[in-house]
């Protein structure tokens, strides 16, 4: 009687070796990969840019012109870095009075723009900041550099850049100059470019 | 308006640059850089960590957001996530100074066979709150590929009607086995 018992369980277990192969197919395990000792870690210096007083269709460039900010690489990895600009808006009241960001690098009213430059780019060379997020990219012509992003390799790698402001055309024009619209003595924009790091 | 004056203050916090400032630069870090997460089958969830350090003295809080970065910046053969709502996390985390939070991701892709052997890819953007002329933003890399069509559902459909068999086949044998040895005593 055993001995069929056993024969009967043999059976079973030789019938079932076939289905093996899937049973190990169906443990598919679902895998996450990630390097927890790499971290992204970026510092820019300044992120102040104070301007003063501007007057309208005026352009403003920082001081140093190209090695205004300084963005180092306090991680471990490649980054490639990226660039985006806000609309400028009243500090009182956003909503009521606000400066377009320019898609290029022309202005009107109440449309400005914005435009960085990387240091040891071309000397004029200017790229305008828009409300995309893009990569920054270099501009200078006739060397492999061209075109390619701006990217930090490594600990302590550095990168300078510059911007330059070109105010909006007047809002009220008046013999060859112009206005903006005021109130209470002058009216205090602000305006945020986000500067990005993500893994090259 | 009232009148008009021939300047507007673009003064870029002004009054920051005044006072003493708390950030003379960001100082925070995220960790890890990229997450890839591989066969995940349609109907399943990942779960994944990313770490903020914040390197200021001071608390400051974070914003989390998604982010489906232009087509020249995704690998040719990783299309674009098709839900961000599939990706659940806190959208703000406050950090306190020199200390570092944990953020949980989870990542769930719906039940329909549709979603089967897919590869995608999204970014999380982590960047602070406080906003001067300048704010860093960081982009964490995460790379999703689904498991192969209906593999994890059939298996498992599989797996119990073979454990089944195997116990009724057992069950069976054991009755036998005892009826009969009632009935030789």
């Amino acid at each position: 009687m055993k001995k069929r018992i056993a024969s009967i369980i043999l059976v079973i277990i030789l019938a079932l070796i076939p289905c093996l192969p899937a049973l190990a197919e169906g443990n598919s395990t679902v895998t996450i990969t990630m390097a927890t000792d790499k971290d992204i870690d970026i510092i820019l210096e300044p992120i102040l840019w104070n301007i003063g007083d501007v007057e309208p269709n005026t352009e403003y460039v920082t001081d140093p012109y190209a090695k205004w900010c300084t963005i180092t690489n306090e991680g471990n990895c490649v980054v490639d870095i990226r660039i985006k600009g806000e609309d400028a808006v009243w500090v009182d009241n956003p909503s009521a009075y606000t400066w377009q960001l320019s898609s290029d690098n022309t202005t009107a009213k109440r449309k400005y723009a914005l435009l960085y430059h990387i240091a040891q780019d071309d000397a004029d060379s200017y790229t305008p900041i828009t409300t995309i997020d893009t990569q920054m990219k270099h501009v200078k012509k006739g060397y492999e550099i061209n075109g390619k992003p701006l990217t930090l390799i490594g600990h302590d790698d550095k990168a300078y850049f510059g911007l330059k402001l070109l105010t909006p055309n007047p809002d009220f024009a008046v013999d060859g100059g112009g206005y903006f619209y005021a109130s209470g003595g002058g009216r205090k924009m602000e305006t945020t470019i986000t500067i990005s790091a993500v893994a090259a | 308006m009232k009148r008009q004056s021939k300047y507007v203050w673009l003064i870029v916090a002004l009054v920051a640059s005044l006072l003493p400032s708390p950030v003379l630069a960001w100082s925070f870090s995220v960790s890890p850089p990229e997450v890839k997460i591989d066969n995940l089958p349609p109907g399943e969830k990942a779960e994944f960590n990313l770490t903020i350090r914040n390197k200021d003295n001071i608390s400051h809080t974070f914003m989390l957001t998604t982010y489906n970065p232009e087509e020249s910046q995704r690998r040719p053969e990783r299309a674009e996530f098709p839900d961000s709502n599939w990706l659940s996390f806190p959208h703000q985390v406050e950090v306190q100074g020199n200390s570092e939070a944990k953020v949980k991701v989870k990542v769930a892709i719906p039940s329909q066979q549709k979603w089967a052997g897919k590869d995608w890819k999204i970014w999380l953007s982590i960047t602070p709150e406080d906003k001067d002329l300048l704010v860093v933003n960081y982009y964490i890399r995460l790379l999703v590929s689904t498991g192969e069509e209906g593999e994890r559902v059939e298996t498992g459909s599989h797996v119990g009607l073979i454990v089944g068999i195997i116990v009724l086949l057992l069950l069976g044998c054991g009755i036998y086995y005892f009826r009969r040895k009632v009935k030789t005593k």
